[in-house]
């Protein structure tokens, strides 16, 4: 590794700190401000109902609950920093170990979703730039607005009837069958048929947003004086855009790519619902449903997480294929 | 020359008129939204079936010349529903919308003109706000206070804005150095003045881009909760709560609960994002600024 890029990632790294800080004020602020009882949060609402009066008074004192506000605070990051993140009373067990949990579903998911959704946005496009201004170009345009003016969930119902209701082709819920089979291939099939489509749904969900940035940077790039220098060499369209426009879209599109986590997040709370697949989408859902405040905000915190190594992780790779950012 | 003779020769507030040759989508979109906003309101003489009482011997009855759309399983009368439904959806969405622009509008700007600590210190609330992704941030601030219409568009607005900040802050420190500002400042204008007078009206087209798309999201995002069954109380008819009581008729091969909802928030909030590209493509002047928006 140069030693450019190596201060370029040091100097983003250093931007992290800050940011998670400011994230950990933020959570603690909305709960410490909600209505909520804090005890409640900590013990569930059955709990502490069926609990004497000098019981509920010992656990606010245990909890520091007598403390004022940045005393709480710092002892709650320091549980925290500690891996303590709390009791998830739906689960009857701690928040951090059920997150970790439930994590690689939700990325199973999103990662094939994502996948999907890039390849089919890049091929669009690509069939977009290669018929620019014919009737594809507009029908696909027209057709991206539509689909970005539809609510995920929508999609998710509208498939799971034609899909699972009329059609029977493929399973509704969860990610494995009740009857899980045992042996290996006919285990692996039946999880991938859980996953068909679920993972479509996402993929669809994030098309459009995906669609309209690789198509306006393909039709930026299609400007620019290399693409006419390429043309006057007398190299055939087709070359030029997938030899020269192509790959300089797709440069911009990494970054793009990382700062869609957010949305990822959002569709697998939709889809992980709709399907009740085992993810942290689900489990958010859940949370939130039946009011595990310490489960939400464990959830938040991690889901934060996850934004912020996503753009790390979006940012480094940008700076590794395109070397002028790391000297800026 | 007093500040205020400046003013008499600017015409402020003013919009570049909107000129519809070659925006094909602003008279329809108009039209769309217009028709929406009667539906809403003269929803109780176009139709007499209540959308709230339910009446179970008529519960899940398809499409018929009675009920347009169908009932749903308690027996109310979907078309009636769907249109009061409007209401609901519409009025979250732009009160939403505008809550969450009016804040963007006055963080971007301050940050934007003033500079420096004022500067730093918004704009990293800015960032540590924008990094939880905002369905959670929701999930959790709808989940810890009490659930109406107007926490929820509160909600929404409180995770909205932030787009808009960064925007108009950036539009806000270009301007602030462009010459009409410093003939302001060597007149002696005061800041105040020039914020009003000079930056603001020059940041009125963003403002307008955002309100419009950000209604259209902000649509979307109240359904969704809705949908999840932690948005509008569910006894209020929203297209949201229409579309999770629809869920378990899905299972049932029922779709007309599930199909009438989704096609109105398809066509308003279609309606209004094929609007707000045109507004932008006539309002924005850079095309840099148009992708940003």
């Amino acid at each position: 590794m140069d030693q450019n890029l190596a201060a370029y990632v040091l100097r983003r790294v250093l931007q992290i700190p800050p940011l998670l800080l400011g994230i950990s004020v933020l959570t603690f602020l909305i709960f410490y401000l909600s209505p909520v009882d804090p005890v409640i949060a900590y013990l569930g609402l059955v709990t502490v109902q069926k609990m004497p009066v000098e019981d509920v008074a010992k656990v606010e004192k245990q909890l520091g609950l007598d403390q004022p506000a940045i005393i709480r605070y710092l002892a709650w990051l320091e549980r925290i920093l500690h891996g303590d993140w709390g009791f998830s009373y739906i689960k009857k067990r701690p928040v951090l170990d059920v997150i970790l949990e439930r994590f690689p579903a939700t990325m199973l998911l999103t990662m094939t979703g994502y996948g999907l959704s890039a390849l089919l946005a890049i091929l669009l496009a690509l069939a977009c730039a290669l018929r620019a201004g014919s009737r594809l170009d507009a029908y696909l345009n027209g057709m991206n607005y539509i689909l970005y003016s539809t609510p995920t969930f929508l999609v998710a119902l509208l498939a799971m009837l034609l899909f699972s209701v009329w059609l029977g082709w493929l399973p509704s819920s969860r990610m494995v069958s009740v009857a899980e089979p045992a042996a290996f291939w006919p285990n692996t099939w039946d999880r991938i048929r859980h996953l068909i489509l679920p993972a479509c749904i996402l993929a669809v969900s994030h098309l459009a947003v995906f669609f309209t940035y690789i198509r306006s940077s393909l039709q930026e790039s299609m400007r620019e004086d290399y693409i006419l220098t390429a043309r006057a060499k007398g190299l055939d369209e087709r070359r030029i855009i997938l030899r020269h426009a192509l790959r300089n879209s797709l440069l911009p599109f990494i970054t793009q790519m990382g700062l869609t986590i957010p949305l990822l997040i959002s569709g697998s709370v939709v889809v992980e619902s709709i399907f009740a697949w085992p993810g942290i989408g689900r489990l958010a859902y859940d949370a939130a449903l039946r009011a595990d405040y310490m489960l939400l905000m464990g959830l938040t915190l991690f889901a934060s997480l996850l934004v912020i190594s996503g753009n790390l992780l979006a940012d480094v790779a940008y700076a590794l294929a395109d070397p002028r950012v790391k000297l800026g | 020359m007093s500040p205020s003779n400046i003013e008499a020769k600017i015409h402020h507030w003013k919009l570049p008129s909107l000129g519809f040759r070659g925006l094909k989508y602003i008279t329809p979109g108009m039209i769309v939204i217009a028709s929406l906003l009667l539906l809403a309101l003269l929803a109780p003489y176009i139709t007499s079936s209540d959308p709230i009482v339910a009446s179970l011997d008529q519960s899940m009855q398809p499409p018929s010349f009675q009920h347009p759309f169908g009932t749903d399983h308690l027996g109310r009368d979907m078309f009636s529903r769907v249109l009061y439904g409007t209401r609901v959806s519409l009025m979250v969405g732009i009160c939403a919308a505008a809550l969450a622009v009016l804040l963007g509008v006055a963080v971007g700007l301050l940050a934007g003109y003033f500079g420096g600590l004022v500067d730093s210190l918004l704009m990293r609330l800015v960032d540590t706000i924008y990094s939880p992704p905002e369905t959670i941030l929701l999930m959790v601030l709808v989940t810890m206070f009490t659930r109406n219409v107007w926490t929820i568009i509160l909600a929404i607005g409180l995770t909205h804005w932030m787009s808009t900040a960064r925007l108009v802050r950036s539009e806000a420190l270009s301007i602030r150095q462009r010459p009409f500002v410093e003939s302001a400042v060597s007149l002696g204008a005061g800041d105040g003045y020039i914020l009003l007078h000079h930056v603001l009206p020059n940041l009125f087209y963003i403002a307008v881009i955002s309100v419009t798309l950000m209604t259209a999201h902000a649509i979307l995002t109240e359904s969704f909760l809705s949908f999840l069954g932690l948005g509008i109380p569910p006894h209020l008819p929203s297209w949201g709560n229409m579309l999770n009581e629809a869920q378990r008729d899905i299972m049932r091969g029922i779709w007309w609960t599930c199909l009438f909802p989704g096609m109105m928030i398809v066509i308003t909030v279609l309606s209004i994002n094929l609007l707000g590209a045109d507004l932008k493509k006539r309002l924005a002047p850079v095309r840099e600024m148009r992708t940003q928006l």
